[in-house]
């Protein structure tokens, strides 16, 4: 997961040219440090995370 | 928990506490004011009352919740920045927060996590202050 994580947030940075904050860093390690979510649930939300970010870059840069 | 923030100097800055659970409000910000605040700190329920307060009196620290009924704590946030480019806005997050991407945008703005650990606040205030 942590791999996919790393991987994903390199592929952002590289494709919209800009660098990811802490914030996104925290809201990551907050959804990987839920008590009870399943690694299946929590690769789910970390997904909409990225989905949604992606979305709103893409707002923006029009 | 108190005593561990005894021999701590109290900040300085005058907080804007956004929380719409009005047990969390009410306790949260009175922990604050006994044990981290100088001034007094005033609370609004919700962004928009968040948003009238910030236009009526001065502030140097916003502490908020995301999700809101009213306005929630982003689109206050963005209004405020609006007005202000600079004052710090502290966000509180839960889990699956529609909002929560906007926020990467949101410039001199952090992130902490529900519940909030007042360890971690005085961190991150410091961090803010550099104190």
């Amino acid at each position: 997961m942590k791999v996919f994580i790393k991987e994903k947030i390199s592929d952002i940075e590289k494709e919209y040219n800009i660098k990811l904050t802490e914030k996104t860093y925290q809201y990551i390690n907050h959804i990987l440090n839920h008590k009870y979510y399943t690694d299946e649930e929590k690769k789910k939300s970390i997904m909409s995370y990225f989905n949604k970010l992606e979305k709103k870059i893409n707002e923006r840069n029009i | 928990m108190n005593g561990i923030f005894n021999c701590m100097k109290k900040f300085n800055q005058k907080l804007l506490y956004v929380e719409d659970h009005d047990a969390i409000r009410n306790s949260m910000s009175r922990l604050m004011g006994n044990v981290l605040f100088e001034n007094p700190i005033d609370t609004a329920e919700n962004g928009l009352e968040g948003l009238e307060l910030f236009k009526e009196n001065r502030y140097n620290l916003i502490i908020t919740d995301i999700a809101m009924p009213k306005m929630n704590g982003v689109e206050m946030s963005k209004k405020i920045r609006e007005i202000n480019k600079d004052i710090p806005i502290i966000f509180l997050t839960g889990f699956n927060e529609e909002y929560i991407n906007d926020i990467e945008f949101i410039n001199n703005s952090y992130l902490l996590t529900k519940p909030l650990n007042l360890e971690l606040l005085v961190e991150k205030i410091k961090g803010i202050s550099h104190i």
